[in-house]
């Protein structure tokens, strides 16, 4: 009995903890004003766990509170407080009322074939929550970097220990702290977090979808989305890759939506997430993506421009955090792994010329490890191009640019790798995962595009 | 050129005939790759769906029937895979019966095999989700998705993403329902030591678990431990990046990295090697060095401890165990 009892406290604390990022994130998306409550659900918990996350570093930077539970509380204490107040400030009636009607009466109007998808849907996340919480991490680099941190701060409470034992402080440590906070409240199945990520990209990006299509698309795009191989797959890993497509892939299209629509929120929303998917993994390049379509943006909208220009500054701050941080760490030789200087380093490489002639393997690395996972959508991809090409589907032809564009990313990323270091075509595992960005685009695409309007699919 | 109505029922039923087909051709002789028969499957059952819209003939009415009947088969299997079919006997319930009807228990075993009912169990859940998916879907809006009247271009467009979506449920349910069958299976286990279930047990990657705990049971949390070196042959407890989170506050090393005064402990590994005759230490140790070696068995994980001799190599061949220094 006394286990039974235990195990329904160590599920009932893991919840909570995830709904208490839920409420800092919830407030977040009430100071944006996102009315919709499906996409401010499921922006809560990605806005909520990076600021904790987040606020949880500053508070042990800054003023030496340890990595406990008590950093944990007080990050979410006065996020809310401060939240809060600028709420009241602000004049801005939120809205904290879940009603179950609301709900139900959103599933009584769904046809018979929607209910079903979301059935399916329901089913699969259920299955990544069954996953994650009865079974422990077993993924290589989860044991080898992303839950050991997390294990060795939640015993010594900073990170010191990481400066003897190497090999830690490689990535932004998003991911571990979201174990920690499992960790520092005795509870061992935190791999549940990866479950939450999912269910708030698949809402996201449902909303989003929503934007321009039927109701039955939407969901349909959805459960593609989630049923899709290496999303679901990673779904079930403690890696940080679910995470930060999650971010990226969001970031892209709210940008590229803004970009077509002028709408400011999407702008807001955009670089927030931009910002925070620099915490999850810093030296992916697909950021640079979304600033270049702030760039172009720029000359668009010009109004936004002081918006641009203040979050740019807090996504450069949360992507140079990290680096900050180690910076003040006894041992000066340890940095996170930053690609940076190889770009430069490129830029004045008199040898890159020479090196052309990796090109062919580079392209057939690439088509082995990127093109193959997205071969089962390429010809969808043909009916989509010729309708939205056809029906001048213009926001579509936006996102093919977007999509070509992190293509032709990869490829030159391969192609720099290429030049750099011989065992470049033996990792073909981490290129697969780098490049998972891409499959939500893609799908989007599909799922967006004017192919759907007709008579075919007649719905609300 | 399109096929006309009346000669959907004629369709239907060839394109069923298909379906048994492929399902029970390619699952017993396994002879397309999983995603590539899935996928035609899936060709197949969107195609059935789409005529039998078009057929009106009574069996409809008894469709539900067939709905019923493979839901139990499915549920059957799926009980099937959660017991231990083989050593029922383990069972407290079934022995117990076993006593008072011998002559039953004696019979089931001989039946199972005599009918080859393991090829039962050992149908995959996509045998039966299938039928079921058809049914089911072609009983819902689905069904008003005319494929037979749209557009030439859409037609194709329509059949190719209702494939790809009928066959990601598919692939996606199978996921759920080994998962709930590996899930049920070590519900019992301690949180950690599910590891070594995942992980393909003992005799695979998920011996890491319980070396590491035999490790854990052997040695403080402030022992410094020599590790074998980073290589393809000691993947797992070579690689102090991995083998840390399994054995972390215990301090791990590669020869040469410390002080050997003040190791601890050395790992005794055979690694991967294929001829199964390695181990490692691969040098000899004085037995004035030497407290004790403690050795783990792989399959029975007894434990042996021998106050050593001189440690040499040529002994500890193909063993697992800690060498314990003073």
């Amino acid at each position: 009995m006394g286990n039974l009892e235990e195990k329904i406290m160590e599920l009932v604390t893991i919840l909570v903890i995830q709904f208490i990022l839920i409420v800092v994130g919830y407030l977040i998306t009430q100071l944006l004003n996102i009315t919709n409550k499906i996409e401010s659900i499921g922006l809560s918990y990605l806005f909520g766990s990076s600021l904790i996350t987040i606020l949880f570093l500053i508070n042990h930077f800054l003023f030496k509170v340890s990595l406990g539970p008590e950093n944990f509380l007080i990050s979410v204490v006065s996020s809310i407080i401060v939240m809060y107040l600028l709420l009241l400030y602000n004049k801005k009636a939120f809205s904290v009322s879940f009603s179950p009607k609301y709900f139900l009466n959103r599933l009584n109007d769904l046809n018979c074939l929607e209910r079903m998808f979301i059935t399916i849907i329901v089913l699969i996340v259920g299955y990544t929550l069954s996953e994650n919480y009865f079974w422990p991490i077993t993924d290589w680099d989860a044991i080898a970097l992303y839950d050991f941190r997390a294990k060795v701060i939640s015993i010594q409470g900073n990170m010191l220990e990481g400066t003897r034992l190497g090999y830690f402080f490689q990535y932004p440590p998003y991911t571990s702290f979201l174990h920690v906070f499992g960790y520092i409240f005795d509870t061992s199945r935190v791999k549940i977090v990866y479950s939450f990520i999912y269910l708030s990209f698949l809402l996201v990006f449902y909303t989003l979808l929503r934007r321009k299509q039927p109701r039955f698309i939407s969901i349909l795009g959805v459960l593609f989305l989630s049923l899709n191989t290496q999303i679901l797959t990673h779904a079930t890993m403690a890696y940080t890759n679910l995470s930060y497509v999650s971010y990226i892939s969001i970031v892209l299209i709210y940008l590229t939506f803004w970009l077509y629509e002028k709408k400011r929120q999407d702008l807001i929303i955009g670089m927030i997430l931009i910002a925070m998917s620099t915490w999850v993994r810093a030296t992916d390049p697909f950021w640079y993506l979304g600033l270049l379509i702030l760039f172009i943006g720029m000359f668009k909208n010009k109004k936004d421009i002081k918006y641009i220009i203040t979050l740019f500054i807090i996504t450069i701050f949360t992507y140079k955090f990290w680096d900050i941080y180690l910076k003040t760490l006894p041992n000066p030789t340890i940095r996170s792994a930053s690609r940076e200087s190889l770009y430069l380093e490129l830029l004045f490489n008199k040898t890159i010329f020479s090196k052309l002639s990796n090109i062919p393997e580079v392209l057939l690395y690439f088509y082995n490890n990127v093109i193959v996972n997205i071969k089962y959508l390429l010809p969808l991809s043909i009916f989509t191009v010729y309708y939205d090409f056809k029906e001048n589907n213009k926001l579509n032809l936006y996102f093919y640019i977007l999509f070509v564009i992190s293509l032709l990313i990869i490829v030159l990323g391969i192609f720099v790798f290429s030049l750099f270091y011989e065992t470049w075509n033996l990792i073909g595992d981490s290129l697969q995962r780098l490049s998972m960005v891409i499959i939500p685009i893609f799908i989007f695409i599909i799922f967006n595009s004017s192919v759907w309007k007709e008579d075919v699919f007649k719905n609300k | 050129m399109y096929l006309k109505i009346n000669k959907s029922t004629s369709i239907l039923l060839l394109l069923s005939l298909l379906l048994i087909a492929i399902n029970s051709i390619v699952e017993l002789l396994s002879s397309l790759s999983f995603e590539s028969y899935i996928f035609l499957r899936s060709a197949v059952a969107v195609l059935i769906i789409f005529y039998l819209e078009k057929v009106k003939y009574k069996f409809k009415s008894y469709i539900n029937i067939f709905l019923v009947l493979f839901i139990i088969l499915f549920l059957f299997n799926f009980f099937l895979n959660i017991i231990d079919i083989y050593h029922l006997n383990n069972y407290k319930i079934i022995s117990n019966i076993c006593k008072s009807n011998n002559y039953l228990c004696e019979l089931i075993p001989i039946l199972f095999y005599k009918f080859k009912l393991f090829r039962f169990i050992t149908l995959s859940s996509v045998f039966f989700s299938f039928p079921i998916l058809i049914i089911i879907f072609s009983q819902s809006e689905f069904k008003k998705i005319d494929i037979i009247k749209s557009k030439k271009v859409k037609k194709v467009f329509i059949f190719l993403i209702s494939a790809i979506i009928f066959s990601s449920i598919a692939l996606g349910l199978q996921k759920v329902y080994l998962s709930t069958i590996q899930t049920l299976q070590v519900l019992n286990q301690n949180f950690d030591d599910r590891f070594t279930y995942k992980k393909g047990g003992t005799s695979y990657y998920g011996w890491i678990r319980v070396y590491s705990n035999f490790v854990i049971n052997n040695t403080n949390e402030k022992s410094n431990i020599l590790i074998p070196p980073q290589s393809d042959l000691y993947k797992m407890e070579g690689n102090k990046a991995y083998f840390r989170w399994f054995l972390y506050p215990r301090n791990l090393f590669h020869l040469g990295e410390y002080n050997m005064d003040e190791i601890d402990f050395f790992i005794l590994s055979p690694g991967e090697c294929n001829d199964g005759n390695c181990v490692w230490p691969d040098f000899e140790i004085e037995k004035e060095k030497i407290k004790e070696v403690i050795t783990i068995d792989r399959e029975s994980q007894e434990v042996f401890k021998v106050q050593s001799d001189n440690f040499n190599p040529e002994d500890y061949k193909n063993k697992w165990g800690l060498i314990k220094l003073y």
